[in-house]
């Protein structure tokens, strides 16, 4: 019954994605937004829901009853001494092998006989989805355990059986999966974004590891080195050496994260630059990743190294007070090792595109929003121990007289952080928009940063507002009104006085914006067209290069007629066909794109 | 070719399977598990082993001559014993130490539960067996005095 209950708990979640991507699918096809024509629909959307969810379920099963026969007889046969060896988990391992292992193979049988029958198949998203399910399950059992596998290797664990039956049960069936899947390619855009988002998101997480193994490993390093070069006051450390438990676990995970990244980020998506899928994964986690890495680790540094000239530092000695820098200096560089090698990779893979202004803006309003984060964050800050200093009732209780030294040296880190960050990438942005670049002005990335701006400033001063004004009154009724009100005011003073400063500098920024545009502020905003484009496989360059013109999406169809080749713009063919699209006729526009050029046809 | 990789597969799963089944029962019944009879880990496993049958007069004799006294064979049936649950369970040795006429044992007993599909789900914790020296043989000794031993 337990496992009638357990296939249960698998199945059911299994059946709801299914049945929320069947969903999907139905509503494109009803709104003409999916590839596939009415009479080429497959096998059909309620067998392949079936087929594909089962398949999956299926595959799960059996490779753990086959991991824990395997991990049997290797603990039976190489592990270490037991006083009692339990069966049960034999007896189950063997039961779900033999029974679902045939049900599996059957089902993916069945699966790869459906496109080799109907080749409309290929292009399904479900059943992509399936596929990229499998391999990215497979590839997280995978990852944990080879990281199990290196641990026994280096001798931070004994030996189990789970490591190598897991590796080689898991990482057969993934390689089966990405054979087969490789030899059946993704036809539609579609698919290709399926198989995009598997590769990205196991890229992302064996970056990750990668990363946090590697900073620690280094951490280890540069402790030691610390503790060699100057004399620490320790209680106790185990002495281990470097190659330590820690160690080992470290490289571990840091050598298990740089072959999946390697595999998946190298090599499996080295040709996929125009993909906006990547470029998200570039600039939202790997380049804005490394910078808050490094700019959080350069504040830790500064602020030690100004707490103990200016500060109130705990320890006497100064090898005790920067013993913190170790920990500091191993995130610094790892994390500005990643900044700088995804910023180069999108400068390189952006200038081949012609798309290196778009790939700068983000980057840049990103950047400038993390420096005008820190810069407000010391403000904030600075309001309260301004206040503080000044009025000895507005100060916390059971202070010392040097409270105000370590608040000034975070006021100050902040500061030296943030200023210089905001100061370079938003005068940048500044100096294109004054030089008269109507795209930069225009852009999204700056309207985001603006606009939020505003409106994370706006609430921050009317919520607190609201507190000032409410504590006030309060001590007003209470006939309690004194000075120190502001000991618990202080803090929302700061984060008014924040916004005050802030936020009306972003108003007149997009006065300035709007008054360059030609907008007036009651304007209504001119109704964006729906852009169809019916264009050759390949044409993705061209379909972004128009996004990007358009500065909207735009939806593709695949043109199945050979030899038509694709079309060939300059940025000026291109100003020129979004003023064809613009000067069209209705709100629906149909592009026919190929080589002798680009049709612009308006429909209802 | 890949439906040959699958076909080959199940093969291998089947075999392997069955294999295990094998090993498994042949190396149980042979007793080839047992660790040596006069070492304090084959005292532990054989007093395990004599729980595990409800054979309480047979483990009464693993103990230590004054904690036999002090804990009658009536007693000593009465009181819950290791294992305490139907779930399977696996102890691994981990260490045994001996000193002057005393040694420590110290085992992780893991308990395993069938957490289908996902195989099974399992905790471990960690018992520490003490032995004494009596008449050239090795018996188990309590700490708690006036208790029968509960493990």
């Amino acid at each position: 019954m337990e496992i009638v209950y357990g296939l249960l708990n698998l199945v059911v979640p299994l059946a709801i994605i299914g049945g929320i991507v069947a969903g999907v699918v139905a509503w494109r096809r009803r709104e003409g937004l999916e590839a596939e024509v009415e009479e080429d629909r497959g096998i059909g959307t309620v067998k392949r829901l079936y087929f594909y969810a089962a398949t999956l379920a299926y595959m799960i099963v059996a490779g753990v009853g086959i991991v824990l026969v395997a991990r049997h007889v290797l603990n039976e046969q190489f592990g270490p001494p037991v006083l009692r060896r339990g069966t049960g988990e034999l007896a189950l391992g063997v039961a779900l092998a033999v029974v679902w292992t045939p049900i599996w193979t059957w089902h993916r049988l069945r699966v790869q006989r459906f496109a080799e029958e109907q080749p409309s198949e290929r292009r399904s998203l479900l059943r992509k989805l399936y596929v990229y399910l499998t391999v990215g399950v497979t590839a997280a059992l995978v990852t944990h355990a080879s990281v199990e596998l290196l641990r026994w290797l280096f001798g931070a664990r004994s030996f189990g059986g789970y490591p190598i039956a897991s590796l080689t049960v898991w990482g057969a069936l993934w390689a089966f999966h990405w054979v087969a899947e490789g030899s059946e390619g993704q036809p539609t855009a579609e698919t290709r974004t399926v198989r995009r988002l598997y590769l990205y998101v196991t890229s992302a997480y064996g970056l990750t590891m990668m990363a946090a193994g590697a900073s620690f490993a280094l951490y280890l390093v540069l402790r030691d080195a610390y503790e060699g070069l100057f004399p620490v006051r320790l209680l106790l450390r185990e002495d281990e050496g470097l190659w330590g438990e820690a160690m080992k676990n470290s490289l571990s995970v840091a050598l298990v994260g740089a072959g999946i990244w390697t595999y998946h980020w190298l090599y499996a998506a080295r040709r996929d630059a125009d993909s906006a899928m990547r470029q998200f994964y570039l600039h939202s986690f790997a380049v804005l990743g490394g910078a808050i890495a490094t700019l959080s680790a350069a504040g830790v540094i500064v602020f030690g190294v100004l707490q103990w000239f200016i500060g109130t530092p705990e320890e006497a000695e100064a090898a005790d007070h920067f013993r913190f820098l170790p920990g500091a200096l191993a995130p610094l560089a790892i994390g500005l090792g990643l900044w700088l090698y995804h910023w180069a990779t999108v400068h390189r893979e952006q200038a081949s595109l012609r798309q290196l202004p778009a790939a700068r803006r983000i980057y840049g309003y990103t950047m400038a929003a993390l420096g005008l984060g820190a810069l407000t964050a010391a403000i904030v800050t600075l309001i309260p121990t301004v206040i503080g200093i000044a009025i000895a009732s507005a100060r916390e209780v059971l202070v010392g007289e040097d409270w105000w030294r370590d608040r000034m040296v975070l006021v100050a880190t902040l500061a030296l952080v943030g200023a210089p960050v905001w100061t370079y990438h938003w005068f940048s942005m500044q100096r294109r928009v004054t030089a008269g670049d109507a795209e930069e002005r225009s852009s999204l990335p700056r309207r985001i940063l603006v606009f939020g701006v505003l409106g994370i400033g706006a609430l921050a001063f009317l919520g607190n507002f609201s507190y000032l004004l409410y504590t006030f009154l309060n001590a007003l009724l209470e006939d309690n009104l004194s000075l120190e009100l502001l000991r618990d005011a202080k803090w929302s003073l700061g984060a008014a006085g924040a916004a005050i400063l802030i936020a009306p500098y972003y108003w007149l920024v997009l006065q300035e914006d709007r008054q360059a545009a030609g907008e007036s502020a009651a304007g209504p905003a001119l109704p964006r067209k729906s852009v169809t484009v019916l264009i050759a496989d390949g044409g993705e360059t061209f379909l972004t290069q128009l996004e990007t013109a358009l500065s909207a999406k735009v939806r593709a169809l695949h043109r199945l007629d050979a030899g038509v080749g694709l079309p060939r713009l300059s940025a000026d063919d291109f100003d020129g066909l979004e003023r064809r699209v613009a000067e069209a006729a209705g709100n629906r526009v149909l592009l026919i794109a190929d080589a002798t050029g680009v049709q612009v046809l308006a429909y209802r | 070719m890949s439906k040959m990789w699958l076909i080959g597969g199940v093969v291998v799963v089947v075999a392997l399977a069955v294999g295990a089944v094998v090993t498994a029962l042949v190396t149980s019944r042979s007793g080839a598990d047992l660790l040596a009879a006069g070492s304090p880990e084959g005292v532990v496993q054989r007093y395990l082993r004599a729980l595990e049958k409800e054979e309480y007069r047979e483990a009464h004799g693993y103990l230590t001559a004054d904690l036999q006294r002090r804990c009658r064979v009536e007693e000593f049936a009465r009181t819950d014993h290791w294992p305490y649950s139907e779930e399977d369970q696996e102890i691994a040795l981990e260490k045994t130490q001996t000193f002057n006429g005393s040694a420590v044992v110290q085992a992780t007993v893991t308990v395993f539960h069938p957490g289908v599909p996902f195989g099974t789900s399992e905790y471990s914790y960690d018992r520490t067996f003490n032995l004494k020296l009596e008449n050239g043989q090795w018996r188990l000794t309590s700490g708690a005095y006036g208790y029968c031993p509960w493990f």
